[in-house]
């Protein structure tokens, strides 16, 4: 049962009940094939994405009602009803997480019911929700309500690590990406405008991941989400910065370092990822450099340079991923 | 009819199934060791985010080749078409040799080329056509024939999308001939058009096993677009502030009675016959229908709706999962709530990115109240619910 054979051309037999033919073979064990026969007939029929699936749209119409509800009927309600409602569901929620939660643990815990994390999701947003509504109807922090973002981020960190939820951290990375970007918004410091908050922001939630995945070693499998938001933070902040001063800037040299940075640490990794994200945002940057200071000066004949340079180098990009994948490939 | 011959599609079908088991734990990986063994050398396929990058990059490729190529002839309109006709033969013919002499398939660099073809096609025909014609006669210039190359990308290549892009086409082209019709009729040929390809798929008889799944798919989709065209309060879904009076038309109860009745049939058949496609698109249809009741009836809609509808989702899943949990061995009738076989997860983690991206707004304290978005799926991988027991 060959797919193609030495020349190239095919040798599979065509059987479709390829199950028997590896049991006969001595591929499979009986009982695996007839497991296996079950699953791939549909006698045995798993629904397990498709709960999931419920769940998940479930608690976000959820949170989307609430939020709709509080928004819609803010006046009719009342402060009462609105904070004692939605500070019960906040409770809720986190009384059902902290009453079935399993033990912290530095490692990696599973969720101990289905719904656990979706709940502990629903608190989250309910916690939002309350702040945006104790802000918009008391104004108890008035021009400071970003603390608001600062509070949320810290309880999202404590309970991403209590309850080992990644979405739980993203938000707090996020949150707190917000409050950064508020916070300093405010103050006039020379050299931190938006695009240098983003750099810095970006380059502190790189370091805290590698930090704690490699000094604390605390949650390790938190590190990729650490990487994955600090790098985009990064890598769009240097294109910014690329796209706004040109090539002729501190921009253009960091985004290439971070490129290879990123793409050695994949290849370190054997993690595809970081390889695609350095291409990707590399070649990104290198385009906008050739189009703007090589091709944009020649007038008529940059146009039809510019097709030449994206016919090459697309092909080139191509070829150079797949060389990356075939180096994985063959470390593996 | 595919290009490499089903044998080949036999076999990739064969490996990748394999490939889910040991992801799943159910068979060793020196078992799956044996089995890529016993199957040979077989092309090269990429996982979605290094598939839809490549395909990018070669529809750019393709695409600038064209441009240099039209850049060249300064304008001449003529000379224009005849090389995006060029380019369109060439990027077909390189698309098809890449495939054949590298082996490489579904791995979107020729996925991109013979998609590039199409677009080129389109290009030079409206260069050809020049600017005399109005909007139904361009949609019959490029639908029609968008439609035949669409068919043949599935029916030669067997991606699935070739057979979506085939039926948007025709929808194309259905909807440029509607002027002058009231929106009703206009309904009513869409959906007997979809009803007339549905119909079509189920003449097949012979389908392989790596076909089954993709002509599940697309017969799913079929149905849910009739179900979307007859259901006339749709677009009113998202307006909670007006209720409008129920029309006193036959046609108006009709198409209420087809989208209540219809999906639930579906429902039932989907059960019965156990296509998860089609018990997904039954269950969309039935939630749609569901959604839709107040607005056909005319009865005021709450804010607090969605909220209803999602704790009734909640508590349905979770009852269910106990029902099959309880039943001997974890299953009833075959049907079960444990994870038997892992998807592939070789794209990035877009679920954290995503949710990252929406927390923000939905999580962090917001000087105003506002809907709450959502788009992780939770949980341990970035998404709740991927470290669950579900």
């Amino acid at each position: 049962m060959r797919a193609l054979d030495k020349n190239g051309g095919p040798g599979y037999t065509g059987r479709v009940d390829f199950i028997a033919d590896w049991r006969d073979k001595g591929l499979l064990k009986p009982e695996q094939a007839r497991l296996l026969s079950d699953i791939e007939s549909g006698r045995l029929f798993s629904i397990s994405a498709e709960l999931k699936a419920f769940l998940y749209i479930g608690a976000l119409l959820i949170v989307a009602g609430v939020g709709g509800t509080v928004k819609r009927y803010m006046l009719e309600l009342g402060p009462a009803a609105i904070t004692a409602g939605l500070s019960a569901a906040v409770l809720a929620c986190f009384y059902y997480c902290f009453s079935r939660g399993r033990p912290y643990s530095p490692e990696k815990i599973e969720s101990p019911t289905p719904a656990f994390d979706y709940i502990l999701y629903m608190g989250c947003a309910f916690w939002g929700i309350l702040f945006g509504y104790l802000e918009t109807h008391y104004h108890l922090l008035a021009a400071n309500w970003d603390y608001y973002l600062l509070a949320s981020s810290a309880l999202f960190f404590w309970l991403a690590y209590r309850f080992d939820n990644r979405l739980v951290l993203a938000m707090a990375l996020t949150t707190l990406g917000s409050w950064f970007g508020f916070r300093f918004s405010h103050v006039d410091l020379p050299f931190f405008a938006l695009r240098q908050r983003g750099l810095a922001f970006g380059a502190a939630v790189v370091f805290s991941g590698w930090w704690l995945e490699n000094r604390a070693r605390v949650k390790e499998h938190f590190a990729d989400t650490y990487y994955s938001i600090g790098l985009h933070a990064l890598f769009w902040s240097l294109l910014w910065g690329l796209f706004d001063q040109g090539v002729v800037s501190f921009y253009a040299p960091a985004l290439a370092l971070l490129c290879a940075a990123t793409i050695r640490y994949g290849l370190r990794r054997r993690n595809f990822q970081y390889l695609l994200w350095g291409t990707v945002y590399g070649y990104i940057g290198l385009s906008d450099i050739m189009v703007r200071n090589v091709f944009g000066l020649l007038g008529i004949i940059g146009v039809g340079l510019d097709s030449l340079y994206f016919m090459a180098s697309s092909v080139a990009v191509i070829v150079l991923i797949f060389a990356f994948r075939k180096r994985l490939e063959q470390d593996a | 009819m595919r290009i490499l011959g089903e044998e080949v599609e036999a076999a990739l079908y064969a490996r990748e199934t394999a490939r889910g088991w040991k992801r799943s734990g159910l068979i060793a990986p020196e078992q799956l060791s044996a089995i890529e063994g016993a199957l040979g050398p077989m092309p090269g396929e990429a996982g979605w985010a290094v598939r839809a990058l490549f395909f990018w990059l070669a529809w750019m490729a393709a695409g600038s080749v064209a441009s240099f190529l039209s850049w060249t002839v300064f304008g001449e309109t003529t000379t224009a078409a005849i090389f995006m006709g060029v380019s369109a033969a060439g990027s077909y013919y390189i698309g098809q040799r890449v495939l054949k002499a590298n082996k490489l398939y579904r791995f979107g660099v020729e996925e991109g080329l013979l998609v590039a073809a199409l677009f080129h096609l389109c290009g030079a025909l409206l260069l050809a056509a020049g600017r005399g014609l109005d909007f139904e006669q361009y949609a019959l210039l490029l639908g029609i024939p968008a439609a035949l190359y669409c068919a043949w990308l599935y029916a030669r290549f067997g991606y699935l999308y070739g057979a979506f892009g085939a039926v948007l086409a025709l929808t194309l082209v259905a909807c440029s001939q509607f002027k002058g019709f009231k929106e009703n009729d206009a309904r009513v040929v869409l959906a007997v058009l979809y009803a007339i390809l549905l119909a079509a798929t189920a003449l097949r008889k012979e389908i392989s096993a790596h076909d089954r799944l993709g002509w599940q798919v697309l017969q799913s989709f079929l149905f849910l677009m009739i179900c979307l065209f007859l259901n006339l309060r749709l677009e009113k879904l998202a307006d909670f502030d007006r209720v409008s009076a129920p029309e006193a038309s036959a046609f108006y109860w009709a198409s209420f009675g087809a989208i209540c009745v219809g999906p639930a049939a579906a429902l039932v058949w989907a059960v019965r016959s156990r296509q998860r496609p089609l018990l997904i698109a039954a269950f969309t249809a039935c939630l749609l229908a569901l959604v839709s009741v107040k607005p056909y009836l005319g009865l005021e809609r709450h804010a607090w709706d969605p909220a209803v509808l999602g704790a009734f989702l909640m508590t349905l899943s979770l009852w269910l999962k106990h029902r099959l949990d309880s039943g001997p061995d974890g299953q009833r009738d075959g049907w079960t709530a444990k994870s038997l076989i892992v998807g592939r997860n070789d794209g990035p983690d877009l679920s954290s990115l995503i949710a990252a991206a929406t927390a923000a707004s939905a999580g962090g304290g917001t000087p105003a109240p506002q809907d709450k978005g959502f788009t992780g799926q939770g949980g341990s991988s970035g998404g709740a619910g991927a470290s669950g027991s579900l």
